[in-house]
């Protein structure tokens, strides 16, 4: 399986996610969780056998998108929808880059 | 109050504790304080060595408490029996709400302020008018936004508008009777199936007992924070003791039971996600706290003692960066990692089942016995990829992987499991030096008696050489996100062939010391926020005064009959043992009584003195008062008369107006799972509970007839916290065999249930199978018209040690209070039947259906 794919179908779950806000749904939230898991882990096995930059910096973002999805799940307060719209953009931007190929 | 402080009460109300059984050494100042003529009274819904040791017995349904606690405040205040001189003076009765504030009472349940979508609170209603109130520096704070919102210098411009008549629709005084108006005796019966009778005997004790000559106390522990309105629990009891005067006086306060010897200590020096040490906030990435200067800007209240708030937070940095902390990177700030949410045990046991959390260290605890919804946490355990465990005995939070009950049931098996498991040996008390911080704050030293055999090792031990690998590993890195372990400061000195870390050396930096000489600092008060002092726990200044002297191992007996004990060890903040006692005395800083003097003003020497340390500027007079066209900041915005200096007005908060997450007071709401529709208003439970539906976590709705009974856990005194120290002890183990539940003897009858014989007890996230006692110590209650029976089983039961049984938290939800996401467990539903689980001990038929 490409390593982004695993990426799209958390992306699939995270529009539904939002198309949803401001009802939280926790069942989409989870499987948009488990998706961007499985996405960075397959990131993490990349960039431990071959080191790069780039592999590196696209793990600090993913891990971004983590953390603003998990905000949303747990949040502390307010639910920060804006924030985890903002990390959507840097999944979609990842997602569409040409560094799959 | 410190413990020991009990026995000087005149009344004594213990509720959501099993004092007797659960807290048997601080049970002993109860005692006392009976012999001395003092009132005890048990309020719980089941009937243990506490009630037999009580004046008055109160049953009450698990989760009912808060219609309790407000049927007495009504009783109080309908019959005029509050504290007056000491209430008006000292709490904020008399104060005046905003214009908009809008009582759950007139809003089906609901206060001002609420937002359907994001179901969370705005406090601009909340607030005094025309102030915006900064809520006290405390666990949870970063929660609100009030220093970004309104006008935060607010309370520096004037005092709040105030009806010193109570006449006012809109003071405190109006806003409580009408708030409380619908608890009556015939109320609090209808919603908690206490006879009106008792409830009455209750309130009248402890209003009888108190006022100038006499105090009374409460006495809590889980039984009221393991619910989804514990905070609001213990606010109803805080506005008791507000309204009788029974804070800050000897005899009088609320005595929080912590569960483990060092609980205290471990939120003091915080093992909790969104604290550091001594209650300064964790940063916040949702918060305007990009910089250190906005940071403190927006948290540091511009009146009451937390203005001091920079010193504190400065010199903390200045402990853990050391020399690469300087005024031009904001002391090492930027190293501190900013929350973005709930990062508390539930949510990230979640956070493992959706594999997000990759690793995990256990000490100190058993979470596959303790915490709650225990399958669903052993699944998440299965998905990390490893784990740490330390313990002294084999733990089921150990080897799950090979003996857990998904392995058991055939869920699982033990090489589908990716977890590698490492166990580490650790060493017991008495092989290492340190401290414990009791439930009296009080910070006691103990030494090693004996080294630890084999590779055990104490946690100091453990963390301190984790700590120096981990810096060893990044020594050579560039990359910001690794400066933090590079830049903190990890030079304790190593003794021994085992190179044991020096204990001392750790207090000593909590303590603090001066960075250009390392001396040790004395007091709190004498902390910088220019970077000359470095402080680990600002409210443990003065626990290690000077080089060696560790006060906390000062054993000096107490001789002058006082009382107070203050040659024993140390108590947070500068040895005091009474919180706000400036509210011993009166107005005119005189005793409001012989018998219940504790500080007063001197006024020949123009200081405060008395038989503990003041909790007040030593030299403000009682007549002081602040100078309000100098827009006085700190303790100058705050009068000689008010002793409650934590607070920005420095007045007992009766009413809350800033900093709670379910309204500024306490409202009854049915526990979320419960065996009947609200009878109060039309929100069957806390709004803002914390709820995480998903597949394994189901709720049981309201009045389910699944699920009729009500379910309640708790310890026993034989098998200890998380079991395994006691259940892996013979001698004690013996005394507790195994697991049971007890069931009342209508119940029995109902169901088919025998004395000794098997029961199954399910809920929609397990079932577990436990023998039956059959006992009358758990009665019935009629609850809204119908009955409403209640089983309980004790919780640290599990299959290690000699002592075994079914885990109890199998099953409980997770769910979380508002403002402190802690669980649930001591009011489910369940159903009850006799016999035992099917061959492969899994879920029972009707939840199967």
């Amino acid at each position: 399986m490409p390593l982004n794919e695993s990426g799209r179908k958390a992306l699939t779950h995270l529009d539904a996610a939002l198309a949803k806000q401001p009802e939280k749904d926790g069942h989409l939230l989870s499987a948009t969780l488990t998706g961007l898991g499985v996405f960075r882990d397959g990131i993490i096995a990349s960039h431990r056998e071959t080191p790069t930059d780039l592999s590196r910096l696209v793990l600090d973002r993913v891990n971004g998108v983590i953390s603003a999805t998990m905000a949303v799940q747990y949040p502390l307060g307010e639910v920060p929808w804006a924030s985890l719209a903002q990390a959507r953009g840097t999944l979609v931007g990842l997602l569409d880059s040409d560094i799959w190929a | 109050m410190a413990l020991w402080d009990l026995e000087n009460s005149d009344c004594v109300v213990i509720m959501g504790s099993n004092m007797a059984e659960n807290h048997p050494i601080a049970f002993r100042f109860v005692v006392e304080a009976k012999r001395r003529g003092a009132t005890v009274i048990h309020v719980d819904p089941r009937f243990t060595r506490t009630s037999a040791l009580a004046d008055v017995y109160a049953p009450i349904r698990s989760g009912s408490d808060i219609a309790f606690l407000g049927g007495i405040i009504r009783h109080i205040l309908d019959n005029d029996l509050w504290f007056k001189e000491w209430a008006l003076a000292y709490s904020n009765i008399a104060n005046i709400i905003e214009e908009g504030y809008v009582d759950s009472e007139d809003n089906d349940g609901l206060f001002s302020g609420w937002d359907a979508e994001t179901r969370s609170y705005a406090e601009a209603t909340w607030q005094y008018e025309g102030k915006t109130v900064p809520s006290s520096i405390a666990e949870h704070r970063v929660h609100s936004h009030e220093g970004e919102e309104g006008d935060y210098q607010s309370m520096s411009k004037g005092p709040p508008p105030t009806d010193p008549t109570l006449q006012h629709p809109r003071c405190v005084y109006q806003i409580l009777k009408r708030h409380y108006a619908k608890y009556t005796p015939e109320m609090v019966e209808r919603v908690t199936g206490c006879p009106q009778a008792t409830f009455l005997k209750v309130a009248d004790a402890l209003a009888r007992n108190s006022g100038r000559d006499r105090t009374g106390a409460f006495c809590y522990a889980v039984g009221w924070t393991h619910h989804s309105t514990g905070v609001q629990i213990i606010r109803a009891a805080s506005i008791i003791q507000g309204l009788l005067g029974n804070m800050g006086r000897p005899g009088g306060g609320i005595m929080a039971l912590r569960g483990h010897v060092s609980i205290q200590g471990s939120t003091d020096i915080p093992t909790l996600y969104n604290m550091l040490p001594t209650y300064l906030p964790q940063p916040s990435a949702l918060h305007d706290h990009a910089t250190l200067d906005s940071y403190l800007k927006v948290e540091t209240p511009p009146t009451g003692w937390w203005h001091n708030f920079p010193k504190y937070m400065v010199s903390l940095l200045k402990a853990w960066y050391g020399d690469t902390a300087t005024k031009g990177n904001q002391w090492g700030y930027e190293h501190l990692p900013k929350l973005t949410g709930d990062v508390s045990q539930q949510p990230m046991t979640l956070a493992m089942a959706d594999g997000i959390v990759k690793g995990q260290f256990i000490m100190g605890q058993n979470p596959l016995i303790g915490a709650v919804n225990a399958d669903l946490v052993e699944k998440a355990l299965g998905k990390l990829d490893w784990l740490v465990v330390r313990d002294f005995a084999m733990t089921e939070s150990a080897n799950w992987w090979e003996r857990g009950r998904l392995v058991a049931k055939g869920e699982t098996r033990p090489e589908a499991i990716g977890t590698e498991v490492f166990f580490l040996p650790a060493a017991l008390p008495g092989e290492k030096d340190g401290s414990v911080t009791n439930t009296s704050r009080l910070v006691q030293w103990h030494d090693m008696v004996c080294d630890a055999p084999g590779a055990c090792r104490s946690d100091l031990w453990f963390i301190t050489h984790l700590g120096l690998r981990l810096k060893t590993m990044y020594a050579a890195s560039t990359a910001p996100r690794d400066a933090a372990i590079k830049a903190l400061t990890w030079d304790y000195p190593l003794k021994g062939s085992r190179e044991e870390p020096d204990a001392e050396s750790v207090l000593k930096e909590i303590n603090g010391y001066t960075v250009s000489d390392r001396k040790q600092v004395a007091k709190y008060q004498d902390l910088k926020d220019d970077g000359s002092t470095a402080c680990g726990g600002w409210m443990y200044c003065g626990v290690f005064p000077s080089e060696h002297h560790n006060v906390a191992r000062s054993r000096k007996t107490d001789t002058s009959n006082r009382g107070n004990h203050p040659g024993w060890a140390f108590a947070w903040p500068s040895n005091r043992r009474t919180l706000y006692n400036r509210a011993s005395a009166d107005l005119d800083g005189k005793p409001w009584s012989d018998r219940k003097k504790l500080v007063w003003w001197d006024e020949a020497a123009s200081r405060w003195d008395g038989d503990d340390v003041p909790d007040f500027v030593e030299t403000k007079r009682p007549d002081e008062r602040p100078v309000w066209d100098k827009h006085p900041t700190g303790m100058d915005a705050l009068g000689g008369d008010r002793p409650f200096i934590m607070e920005a007005d420095g007045h007992c908060q009766l009413f809350v107006p800033t900093g709670l997450m379910d309204g500024p007071l306490p409202t009854h709401y049915e526990p979320i799972e419960a065996p009947v529709r609200n009878p109060m208003n039309g929100q069957q439970h806390n709004p803002t509970a914390k709820i995480w539906d998903r597949p394994g976590n189901t709720l049981h709705a309201p009045a389910d007839p699944r699920f009729p009974h009500v379910f309640s856990t708790y310890r026993l005194t034989e098998i200890h916290c998380g079991g395994i120290p006691s259940r892996v002890m013979p001698h004690t183990a013996e005394l507790q065999p195994e697991a049971f539940v007890e069931v009342s003897p209508e119940l029995a009858r109902e169901c088919g249930i025998t004395h000794l014989g098997w029961t199954v007890i399910s809920t929609l996230r397990g079932a577990i199978e436990v023998k039956a006692m059959v006992t009358e110590r758990v009665r019935p209650f009629v609850i809204d018209g119908r009955t409403v029976h209640q089983v309980g089983m004790p919780w640290t039961f599990g299959r290690e040690g000699y002592a075994q049984g079914a885990v109890a938290n199998v099953l409980l939800a997770i769910t979380g209070d508002a403002n402190t996401s802690i669980h649930t467990t001591k009011a489910i539903t369940c159903a009850i039947r006799p016999g035992r689980l099917d061959e492969t001990g899994t879920v029972p038929r009707h939840a199967a259906e």
